[in-house]
């Protein structure tokens, strides 16, 4: 019965849609039958998120919204083109094979964030329009505007963001460059103050499990960071921001073509901070006196088969923090003060490329990449330095199978991982080489319903050989209705001091109760995603669960005692369970809406008790508005934060006060900013933090920095006050 | 802090009365003809009209390879519009005229 009523709304739904649609066939120019059909190629609207995929026939149908009249036809491996429609006739089209091969790119739909229809990942991609609402310094300050990432600091004295994916911390999601993983191991404490907010072309921040082909360390989703690229269509930008509290930034980046196949492109940011404060008058600076300076030179090739990408980067950063008497400049020893100093190096290169046969759909990819990072730091008198060095590579080959219905890709990859630290006196050496193969097969007989699964083997020279499955299902209903399921596992190997710096700031003992194994978790996930657009204007509304369940974890135990953090395996049960919907909305022309709600709970078993796990919100609530005026001149942004209450580890919990730290609350936070947009020059000024909410009392026995008590990582909510921030940017389009 | 929050009042305030001001001014509607093709002469165009002098609104329309202006007739001509044009490097003719007030 419900079934006949379903046909019958699809029907209602068919003839509405009728009015106003495009059809069409795409063919495929590899083939010598002038008539073969395309499957699965990629048609869309510019400047509309709607869009399909073309099915076994090579046949389409696409609703026409008002206004839009470009259509943009696309094939994995295959050059696209963008069509003027005019008209209801039918379209016949050949798409040829050759250019980009990495992704289809979808940056003509300029929407601030939108979700993938054609993704069988729950995909959110986040624009240059939503980068600019919120004129952020780095990546992770990128997601303060964003309802599934959370930031929050690491400790009250370093200046460190951390970010958190469905409520799990940041280190369990996957980070990737344009598919290449970065800031791992050494480089997860602050490694996303590398990322230049002002270089990224965009985000793609995928939750649940991944493809097997960007190997088995994800385990609550991706984020992958597309940068501007040489071919893109920026030509020049500067950038320049400085805020209330002496944060002073600039960037630039340049592009040059050398030939018609090659071009080129170099990207410089610096930021410093001039202004030492102690607006709290706990007499430790509020924010680190920093310096960082970081350059990449990249290079990009399109040729007819043939498409490289090679990059090489450089990044030098110095943080100076602690007691306002502090004199980095003096050794830290001979002072009585308490000072914190990060040194940081870093080197990395990159090379991409890929090679597209003549068989439709039907490419070798190619990426290997080298990471040297280097750090020297000390906190009072506990030293920590680390060397690094990350080795990269890996193979695609991408095919299909009978026909395009049935695509896969398989291949190798090779890893190795060395970490060389010294922590006060004990040196922590260990080197992981981990060859792998996966195989990762794609069902999409129509654009409805997509089924992946995917498998890989690894081999670690640490931990042994070990499987990674991963299943995702997509399907599409009524037109507006998407539904996916997913299912993983994921893996990790944990560098418990480098990935827990933020407890250097503290007197308590680091305490290995046992050898640390590698991480391992499942993730499972559903959502219901729906853009039917209201009244004629744009809407996403969805929902989403995602269920991340621990096999392997390594426990970093502030529980039992104050004076020292313990590590060991995982005893009994750990699970993150993460709930969230979330409306995005065009509620009048040129005024989007966002409004969202999770509900976490995060928890693990600290030596026999399953505990909430520490500074994890349990609930958090986003409202974010953009108005833009007529032609874009002036754009206003606004977003309010809503964040529920946290917990304290172990005693402080009962009695933070006794302690001398604020109690945990549910808090709010605004951030809003204006831009004037002129012809090439915008203008901006905006207020962090506007309804002032503070934590005031952040640091544990803050007279004794050397005593036994110390603790600057009770951290659960904003540190600093109302600030106001102003920028220019000068961007020159090609 | 109460300071900034009155400067900004202000100038919101005066930029608001000086627009409301020049509003009586005779408005023109013109259509140029236009050699577009893609969608990011689109987004040049986008950028650089909408700062011409006297312009109160710009449509692009990549189907028609039109791009249609309202401006002040007492900051801007047809012809100053059609040089600006052309100086993105578009062929540039003004198709129709259509005055407003």
């Amino acid at each position: 019965m419900l079934k006949y009523i379903l046909f019958a709304i699809a029907g209602i739904f068919q003839i509405s849609l009728q009015a106003k649609s495009i059809e069409g066939w795409i063919f495929d120019g590899a083939d010598s039958n002038a008539k073969a059909p395309l499957t699965g190629a990629n048609v869309y609207w510019v400047g509309q998120t709607s869009g399909t995929i073309t099915d076994q026939n090579g046949y389409f149908k696409l609703k026409k919204p008002d206004g839009a009249h470009m259509l943009v036809l696309s094939f994995v491996g295959y050059a696209s083109d963008t069509l003027h429609i005019s008209g209801a006739k039918a379209i016949k089209h050949t798409l040829y094979p050759g250019a980009q091969l990495s992704e289809v790119t979808i940056t003509e739909r300029v929407k601030a964030t939108s979700i993938s229809r054609i993704d069988p990942r729950l995909t959110q991609t986040i624009s240059q329009k939503e980068l600019n609402r919120f004129a952020c310094c780095n990546l992770s300050e990128s997601f303060e505007t964003n309802a599934s990432v959370d930031v929050s600091y690491s400790d009250a004295v370093s200046g460190v963001k951390q970010i958190r994916l469905l409520g799990l911390d940041g280190r369990y999601s996957q980070l990737m460059l344009e598919n290449i993983p970065i800031l791992r191991g050494a480089e997860t404490a602050f490694g996303l103050d590398y990322i230049p907010g002002t270089w990224m072309e965009r985000i793609n921040v995928s939750k649940g499990a991944s493809a097997v082909k960007n190997g088995y360390e994800s385990m609550t989703g991706q984020i992958n960071i597309q940068y501007k690229e040489p071919m893109g269509d920026e030509k020049m930008h500067f950038y320049a921001y400085a805020n209330q509290d002496g944060k002073l930034e600039t960037n630039l980046g340049y592009t040059q073509k050398v030939t018609d196949k090659w071009a080129t492109s170099i990207l410089a940011h610096g930021a410093t901070h001039v202004r030492e404060m102690d607006m709290n008058d706990d007499g430790f600076l509020d924010k680190p006196m920093t310096n960082i300076g970081s350059f990449m030179n990249r290079w990009q090739y399109m040729g007819d088969k043939v498409d490289g990408k090679f990059g090489i980067s450089y990044l030098a950063e110095e943080r100076n923090a602690g007691q306002v008497g502090f004199d980095p400049d003096i050794p830290h020893q001979n002072q009585s003060a308490y000072g914190i100093g990060i040194d940081v190096e870093r080197f990395s290169a990159f090379s991409k490329v890929g090679f597209m046969f003549g068989r439709p759909q039907t490419s070798l990819g190619t990426i290997l990449s080298f990471n040297y990072f280097d750090r020297n730091s000390f906190y009072g008198d506990r030293i920590f330095n680390t060397e690094q060095l990350n080795l990269y590579g890996n193979f695609i080959f991408q095919t299909y199978l009978f026909n395009t219905m049935h695509s896969y890709n398989t291949g190798l990859s090779v890893v190795y991982d060395k970490n060389n630290s010294l922590f006060q006196d004990s040196a922590y050496n260990n080197a992981n080489f981990v060859p792998g193969v996966f195989l990762e097969y794609n069902y999409k007989p129509t654009d409805k319903l997509t089924f992946m699964a995917g498998m890989r083997y690894d081999n670690s020279s640490r931990y042994g050989g070990f499987f990674t499955p991963r299943v995702h299902f997509k399907y599409r209903f009524l037109e507006y209705l998407t539904i996916r399921t997913s299912a993983g596992k994921g893996y990790r190997s944990p560098y418990a001091i480098d990935e827990n710096t933020s407890l250097l700031a503290s007197s308590r003992n680091f305490i290995f109760d046992e050898e640390i194994e590698q991480e391992e978790a499942w993730n499972y996930g559903a959502s219901i995603v729906t853009d039917y657009p209201l009244f004629g204007r744009d809407m996403t509304f969805s929902v989403e669960y995602f269920y991340t369940q621990f096999e392997n974890k390594l426990v970093v135990d502030r529980e039992q005692s104050s004076e020292a953090v313990h590590f060991y395996n995982l005893m009994g049960n750990a699970y993150a369970s993460s709930i969230q919907a979330e409306l995005m909305i065009e509620l009048f022309e040129r005024f989007d809406l966002t409004a969202a709600y999770r509900i976490n709970d995060v928890r693990t078993n600290y030596s026999g008790e399953l505990l909430q796990e520490p500074f994890v919100n349990k609930y958090k609530g986003l409202i974010s508005a953009g108005y833009a005026t007529n032609m874009n001149k002036w754009v206003f942004d606004a977003t309010v934060q809503f964040h529920g209450l946290s917990r304290l580890p172990g005693v402080y919990d009962n009695d933070p006060e006794f302690y001398g730290i604020s109690k945990p609350q549910s808090f709010i936070n605004v951030i809003a900013q204006v831009t004037k947009n002129y012809r090439k020059w915008s203008f901006y000024v905006g207020v962090e933090n506007l309804t002032n909410f503070t934590q005031d009392y952040a640091i544990v026995d803050v007279e004794n920095p050397f005593g036994n008590n110390f603790d600057a990582s009770m951290v659960w909510g904003p540190l600093y006050g109302r600030m106001f921030y102003g920028g220019i940017k000068y961007i020159l389009i090609k | 802090m109460k300071k900034i929050i009155q400067l900004i009042a202000i100038a919101l305030l005066v930029s608001t009365s000086v627009s409301l001001q020049a509003q009586d001014k005779k408005v023109q509607k013109t259509t140029f003809e236009c050699n577009l093709d893609c969608h990011k002469c689109e987004m040049k165009i986008m950028k650089e009209i909408p700062f011409e002098k006297g312009v109160k609104d710009v449509k692009v329309d990549l189907d028609k390879k039109e791009v249609t202006v309202e401006y002040k007739t007492s900051k801007n001509s047809d012809a100053q519009l059609k040089k600006a044009l052309e100086k993105m490097g578009y062929v540039v003719t003004i198709k129709k005229e259509k005055p407003i007030k």
